[in-house]
């Protein structure tokens, strides 16, 4: 404890955040990098110059000395090492250049610019740790701490550079939001050359697809923010978009766009690629995504200039809101809304400035604001590529004086950019009192929504918002909306630099429902009636500090706000963001409803694209290239065969006495356990699913090779394991199952017909040191695996059972399994482990024992189709 | 038979002195780079979260600037001695600002 009462390792109270003086530390560190590695680029043009070269050449004693120092200065053990290849040098110059660094770095040398870089990253992965560290768990990190973790720096770095140009890591790493871009940056520095993603102009392609009747029936049936968000919920993150025709309540009829983005442990719907090159697809303007999309809308039948909404989550925001960039597609529809949840906004400008933007984010969502800092969304882009133009920080946008830049804005919106809408389009809804308005809760405290446009007089009659918890600490100023944390904010410019609308001078409205803390709402432009400045003199709470307020844009509406939990993944999930947006931020959700006032009435169709990307594969290709149906469970349809995109698993195999075998088996007599000599084999499998079709989950499983159903013969369990394993007699019968995830259990339990159970289980099983342990199952398993050998694919057949019949699956695997003994692997058993997996090992003498071998596998792919059920 | 004519080996002189210029600016530059490195570790020993690997790392870069920066110099004066033997070169050369 030190002096001041705090611990080691903590804040002082009052003092800088740790996390924020690591961050400020590694920006600093890695400007010092890029300099270093631009002067010795500079100092290796120089050695290469021609002008040093021919002069050497006619006076060699002085040219040779300075040749001499010059290399010195560049491949010296304590220069400034080998120079990157970015080197500016040109033609066979930069082969030389080219070999000189590879030699250097043969020799042991690293750069310093590299050595430096590593350093700046070991500090943000530091930053990012204290800030949020369930990430250390996250798969990325693993791979990024271990690669960082060598106990030479050179060594670190070549790891890491290793890994910067693996394929296979690029999706675990490009999930680590809050580092993206900084491992960018050091990649640069490490080598500069940075595979492009998509070529520009990539196509990309949408297929109209049906959609199952379960989700059919749950999409909403009429229009408003909330409903296209649970649309895009439904969607799932497997490639598709929805586009629905709306009939809004001046009976015309408008489009409404909604893209899901994709979930962190789901696959997307192309191939992993080059870091730089995923983030590129990810922000560019014109990745395939966006392209996509287009041709989706262009399939759709939507004709010219028609009003069209864009509506996305995470990756889904960020392509509609490349969309809204584009300018010939704007002048082809009117696009009038343009709503990102969850996605990294930036400062980008829609092409038509009567175009309304809102954003929606967590201020815990790394994926939305990487580590907390907007500076890094900007900053990313720029670092991926030229793609996104982002407006440079603080530019002073005018304000939008023509569209409908706030909900509340009822003047008639300007005429279609494009020909004219083949609808009976009247403009009187807009204007229309009647329109229908949503029952507004307050702006939670600390709330921040950044608004831009002319505001209109809304009559708002807000009751309490149902669900927003945190009781009011102020009286509210009529026409006062904005939540506590703008006015409790001294320079809030979203507050302070609006000038005063005639229209604040509307009557009174109600006072504004309870608001949550730390979240802020940021206007910009002249404020309205809607410009209700929240109860002045609420506090933020101390661990919701709010940031200061954007700088003004025009034609926006920014709602930051600060969620209960900072836990990673979890705050990025859409379900969060609806549940926020009901119960956290209802004002925010009132006001995004009230602008989609001419969207909301019924809807009159809807048409699901699925996505193609012709450039890249899909992911897993081909060995995951799967016809697939959906399947009824209780979670919703799920498609089979269900397919592990990356994955890692340990089999841990003991050798156990058949009748205790058997007696754990069901009371049937045909399933009896196959015999290797004189004893069974029971398996006990540790998987780690890292990317799956049904989210990311881990799981233990206890199971017992088991003979064939109908004509057991002695060696079929040896013989089984030369034939392909859709003809193999023997399985394995799996006794026990725990999972992490609902969605996993349910389908295990129901397509598999396997005992499964919701546990907690952590595990690692990427390296030499397998560790697995779960708490609720009083159960942990580790050990360093020994040499092992390359072995086949560990294709299996699992059985489980429904009701009284027996369900065969089949489980197709591809990766680098490895045989390995296992003595240095063991099981432990706590006192209190919990039943039945816990029962069932010690039946069987497994906790105590250690495996006979266990086969490995760090990385692979799996898909399990669905289970056939037999008459046994 | 080539002859080297004087108005292309003065322009060569001037490119060399230019490349003399950079150096030692780049010199300077890496001695800054040096004082931040140090600055930053300074920053950290007051930081409670910071690794204890990350003071001594900075130190050690910091040293390596420093070290870069004296071998830039060298080179920058072994350059400018080629060069004066070049051309007609006058004067001490003075590095950029």
């Amino acid at each position: 404890m030190r002096a001041d009462g705090t611990a080691p390792g903590r804040p002082a109270p009052g003092g800088p955040d740790p996390g924020e003086v690591l961050r400020g530390c590694a920006r600093d560190v890695l400007e010092v990098a890029e300099g270093i590695r631009a002067v010795a680029e500079r100092t290796a043009t120089t050695l290469h110059a021609p002008g040093l070269t021919a002069a050497a050449r006619s006076r060699p004693r002085t040219g040779l000395a300075a040749r001499w120092a010059l290399r010195r200065a560049l491949t010296g053990g304590r220069g400034l090492g080998a120079p990157a290849a970015t080197t500016p040098v040109e033609g066979p110059r930069r082969g030389a250049a080219r070999a000189l660094g590879a030699a250097g770095r043969a020799l042991g040398g690293e750069s310093l610019a590299a050595l430096v870089a590593l350093t700046s990253l070991r500090l943000r992965v530091a930053a990012v740790l204290a800030d949020h560290p369930e990430l250390a768990q996250a798969p990325g990190m693993r791979l990024l701490t271990r690669a960082l973790a060598a106990e030479r720096d050179r060594d670190a770095v070549r790891a890491l550079r290793t890994l910067l140009h693996d394929r296979t890591a690029q999706r675990a790493l490009s999930g680590l939001a809050p580092l993206i871009s900084q491992l960018l940056a050091v990649r640069d520095v490490l080598d500069g050359d940075s595979e492009s993603g998509a070529a520009p102009g990539a196509e990309g392609g949408a297929e109209a697809v049906d959609l199952a009747d379960q989700r059919r029936r749950t999409l909403a049936t009429e229009g408003s923010f909330l409903g296209f968000l649970r649309n895009i919920e439904v969607l799932s993150t497997d490639g598709r978009i929805l586009i629905q025709n709306v009939r809004g309540p001046d009976a015309v009829v408008r489009y409404v766009l909604q893209a899901p983005g994709t979930a962190p442990g789901r696959p997307r719907s192309d191939a992993p690629q080059d870091l730089v090159g995923a983030w590129r697809d990810l922000c560019g303007t014109d990745s395939p995504y966006t392209r996509s999309l287009v041709r989706a809308v262009a399939g759709h039948g939507i004709p010219r200039g028609a009003e069209l909404a864009l509506i996305g989550h995470g990756e889904g925001g960020n392509a509609v809101l490349n969309l809204a960039q584009d300018e010939e597609f704007c002048r082809t529809y009117r696009v009038t809304h343009v709503i990102a949840v969850g996605s990294p906004a930036g400062d980008r400008k829609p092409a038509d400035p009567r175009t309304w933007v809102a954003t929606v984010t967590n201020r815990f969502d790394l994926v939305a604001a990487p580590d907390g800092s907007s500076a890094d969304v900007g900053a990313l882009p720029d670092r991926a590529g030229p793609a996104v133009p982002a407006a440079p920080a603080g530019t002073a946008t005018p304000t939008n004086p023509a569209g409908p830049a706030d909900p509340a804005d009822r003047t008639a919106p300007a005429a279609p950019a494009g020909p004219a809408a083949p609808v009976d389009r009247t403009d009187s809804a807009f204007a229309s009192p009647a329109a229908p308005v949503a029952p507004t809760g307050g702006t939670a405290p600390g709330t921040r929504v950044a608004r831009t446009g002319s505001a209109a007089p809304v009559d708002r009659t807000a009751p309490a918002a149902p669900g927003a918890s945190v009781p009011r600490t102020g009286s509210a100023t009529p026409a006062d909306r904005t939540g506590p944390a703008a006015s409790a904010r001294p320079a809030a410019p979203a507050a302070s630099a609006r000038p005063a609308a005639p229209a604040d001078r509307t009557p009174p409205v109600a006072p504004a429902s309870p608001a949550a803390p730390g979240s802020s709402v940021t206007r910009t432009g002249p404020a309205g009636p809607a410009d209700r400045v929240g109860p002045t003199g609420s506090a933020v709470p101390a661990d919701h500090t709010v940031p200061p307020a954007p700088p003004s844009r025009a034609g926006r509406y920014d709602v930051e706000y600060a969620g209960p939990g900072r836990e990673f993944p979890l705050c990025h999930r859409l379900r969060e963001y609806i549940e926020h947006l009901r119960t956290l931020v209802p004002a925010a959700r009132a006001d995004i409803d009230e602008a989609l006032t001419p969207y909301r009435g019924p809807v009159v169709r809807t048409q699901a694209y699925r996505l193609k990307d012709h450039v890249h594969p899909p992911a897993g290709h081909p060995f995951l290239t799967l016809a697939t149906a959906p399947v009824r469970t209780t979670v919703g349809p799920v498609d089979v065969p269900v397919r592990y995109y990356d994955s890692a698993a340990a089999h841990l195999c003991f050798p156990v006495d058949p009748a205790a075998a058997r007696s754990l088996l069901p009371d049937a007599a045909w399933l009896t356990p196959s015999r290797l000599g004189h004893r069974a084999l029971a398996v006990l499998s540790v998987h780690e699913h890292r990317c799956t079709t049904i989210g990311p989950y881990t799981e233990i499983a206890l199971s017992v090779l088991v003979d064939d159903l109908w004509r057991p013969r002695p060696y079929d369990a040896v013989t089984d394991l030369l034939r392909r394993v859709d003809l193999r007699r023997t399985g394995r019968y799996v006794l026990s199952l725990a999972v992490t995830t609902e969605a996993a259990r349910v389908v295990a339990q129901e397509i598999w017909g396997q005992p499964a159970l919701r546990m907690r289980v952590e595990a690692d099983l990427t390296g030499r040191e397998i560790r697995a342990r779960s708490q609720d199952l009083g159960l942990v398993v580790e050990g360093r695996l020994g040499p092992g050998v390359r072995c086949p694919d560990a294709d299996r057949a699992l059985y489980g059972r429904r009701a009284t019949s027996t369900v065969r699956t089949l489980v197709r695997a591809h990766g680098r399994l490895r045989l390995h003994p296992g003595a240095g692997v063991r099981v432990r058993l706590g006192t209190a482990a919990a039943e039945p997996l816990a029962g069932q090992l010690r039946r069987l003498g497994i906790d105590t024992a250690r495996p006979l071998f266990v086969l490995a596998c760090p990385q692979f792919m799996a898909h399990r189709g669905g289970g056939a059920v037999l008459a046994r | 038979m080539v002859t080297e004519s004087p108005r292309a080996s003065t322009a060569g002189a001037d490119e060399l002195l230019a490349h003399v210029g950079r150096l030692r600016a780049d010199a300077d530059l890496m001695d800054g780079y040096a004082r931040r490195l140090r600055a930053t570790a300074a920053t950290l020993a007051a930081c409670p979260a910071a690794p204890g690997w990350s003071r001594p790392a900075l130190a050690r870069q910091a040293a390596a600037c420093a070290s870069a920066a004296d071998r830039l110099r060298s080179a920058a004066e072994a350059l400018l001695t080629h060069a004066r033997g070049d051309g007609p070169v006058t004067g001490s050369w003075t590095a950029a600002p």
